[in-house]
C-alpha cells in the first residue's frame, strides 16, 4: 500500500515537473522579444518616466545625441540647418527635441495600430528624401539603449526596448 | 765670550715666542671649545622645545578634513532639483543634468563636471571590494551586525557614452555566523559620476538583493551603502563600506 502511495506520488512529481518544464518553456519563448502588446504597454510605461520633462527632457535628448554622434559623426552633416556641429546650439537643442517628440508619439501610439501606422508613413514620407543610411538607425538605437538605463535606473527591458525600436524604425526607413 | 751671550738671548727669545704660541694656541682652543658649548646649549633648548610642540595635538589628517567638509556638504544638501540634476561645486551654485557628467563635453561653467577627480573610475576598478558590518532592519531576521562583502568583477565604459560605467559584481552576505554559511549572489548594475552613485541589482530573479552606494565620504574608499529589495528599492540593511 505504501509503496503504491509512493509510486503515484512519484508520477504526479514526473507531471508537476513536466508542467514546470513546459511553463518554463512558454515563459521563455515570451522572453524572447517582440514588440507585442504586453511590450507596448511596457515600453509605453518606461518612455513616460525617461522623457520626463523640462530640463532633464532637454539633458536626455542632449545626452542621446552626443551618443549618436559619437558612434557616426557623419552623422551631423545631415543637421547642418540645425547646428548639427554644436548640440548644444539652442537651434539644435529645439531639434533634438522635435525628433523626441515625434518618437514619443509613434510611442504613445503604440497601442492603437491605425494612428501607428498614419505616423510612421508620415515619418517615413519625412525622411524619405534624405537617404538615411541604415547605420544611423542602428547608432540611434545604440545611443538610446544606453540613455535609456543610465535615465531609468533599474527598472527596464532591454530586449522589449529592442524589439519595439526595431519595429518603429523599420515604419520610418521600411528597411 | 759675546758670541756665548748672544746665543743665550738667541734662545731665550725663541723659548719665549714658543711659549706665546702655545698660549695663543690654548686660548684659541679655549674659546672654540666656548662656542660648541654654546651651540650644544642652543642645540639642547631647540630639542626641548621641539619636545614641547611634540606634546602638542597633530594637525589633522588632511583626508580627515575631507571626510567632515564631505559630511557638512551632506547636512548642507545640493539646492539641486530632485532627481537627475547634481551640483556642479564650485563658488557658484549650478546644476546640471548627471546624464552629462564626465562624457569629455564642458556643461558647468566652470567645467567641474569634467573633473578628473568627480570623473575617476576608482570606485569602480575591477576587484575593487568593499566590505561592511550590516545591520538589517528588515527581510533577513539577525539580532546583530552580519558582514557583508562587495567586489566589482568587471567594469565597461562606452566612448559614445560614458556617462556611466556598466559593471557587473557579487555581494556575499553572511547568513550564520555560527556556522559561517555565506549567500553569494552575482549582481550587476552601474556607476553614475555625477552622482557618486553604485547600484547593482540582481543578474537574475531568482537572487534576493541588491545593494546601492554613495560614495559621498569624501573619498573613493569609503561609502555609504544599504542592501535593497531590486524592484522597490526597500532598504533591508544598511552598512558603512570601505575598500580593502
Amino acid at each position: 500500500r505504501v509503496l503504491e502511495v509512493a509510486l503515484r506520488l512519484k508520477s504526479v512529481l514526473k507531471m508537476i515537473k513536466t508542467l514546470i518544464v513546459l511553463l518554463l518553456a512558454v515563459v521563455a519563448v515570451t522572453m524572447a522579444a517582440e514588440c507585442d502588446t504586453l511590450t507596448r504597454l511596457k515600453i509605453k510605461s518606461q518612455w513616460r518616466r525617461a522623457y520626463s520633462h523640462g530640463h532633464d527632457r532637454e539633458d536626455f535628448a542632449q545626452a542621446i545625441w552626443r551618443a549618436v554622434f559619437a558612434q557616426v559623426p557623419t552623422a551631423r552633416k545631415l543637421f547642418d540647418k540645425v547646428h548639427g556641429e554644436d548640440t548644444t546650439h539652442p537651434e539644435f537643442e529645439a531639434h533634438a527635441l522635435r525628433v523626441l517628440a515625434g518618437f514619443d508619439i509613434a510611442i504613445n501610439l503604440l497601442d492603437q495600430k491605425d494612428a501607428l501606422k498614419a505616423e510612421l508613413d508620415h515619418l517615413h514620407e519625412q525622411h524619405k528624401e534624405r537617404h538615411i543610411p541604415d547605420n544611423y538607425f542602428v547608432a540611434f538605437r545604440t545611443a538610446l539603449l544606453h540613455v535609456l538605463p543610465a535615465q531609468l535606473g533599474r527598472c527596464w527591458d532591454k530586449e522589449a526596448w529592442k524589439a519595439c525600436y526595431d519595429y518603429i524604425s523599420h515604419g520610418i526607413s521600411h528597411h | 765670550m759675546w758670541y756665548f751671550l748672544l746665543l743665550l738671548i738667541g734662545v731665550a727669545a725663541a723659548q719665549r715666542s714658543s711659549t706665546r704660541e702655545s698660549f695663543r694656541e690654548t686660548r684659541f682652543q679655549y674659546l672654540v671649545t666656548n662656542q660648541n658649548l654654546h651651540l650644544d646649549k642652543l642645540e639642547n633648548d631647540l630639542h626641548k622645545l621641539e619636545e614641547e610642540f611634540e606634546e602638542l595635538s597633530h594637525e589633522p589628517d588632511p583626508k580627515f578634513i575631507k571626510q567632515l567638509k564631505a559630511r557638512v556638504r551632506n547636512l548642507e544638501g545640493t539646492g539641486c532639483a530632485k532627481g537627475h540634476q547634481v551640483p556642479c561645486g564650485g563658488d557658484v551654485p549650478q546644476c546640471i543634468n548627471d546624464l552629462l557628467f564626465c562624457d569629455g563635453h564642458e556643461d558647468c561653467k566652470n567645467g567641474n563636471d569634467e573633473d578628473p577627480k568627480r570623473c575617476s573610475e576608482a570606485p569602480v576598478h575591477v576587484g575593487s571590494s568593499y566590505t561592511g558590518l550590516v545591520t538589517w532592519t528588515s527581510c533577513e531576521q539577525h539580532d546583530e551586525p552580519h558582514n557583508v562583502v562587495v567586489t566589482i568583477t568587471s567594469s565597461d565604459r562606452h566612448d559614445y557614452f560614458k556617462s556611466r560605467v556598466w559593471i557587473r559584481g557579487v555581494i556575499s552576505y553572511e547568513v550564520d555566523e555560527e556556522h559561517h554559511l555565506i549567500n553569494t549572489e552575482p549582481v550587476k548594475g552601474y556607476y553614475n559620476f555625477g552622482k557618486r552613485y553604485l547600484v547593482m541589482i540582481p543578474d537574475k530573479s531568482k537572487y534576493n538583493y541588491g545593494v546601492t552606494c554613495k560614495f559621498n565620504l569624501g573619498d573613493y574608499d569609503h561609502a555609504d551603502c544599504t542592501i535593497v529589495i531590486p524592484a522597490s528599492l526597500h532598504e533591508c540593511g544598511h552598512f558603512r563600506a570601505s575598500r580593502y
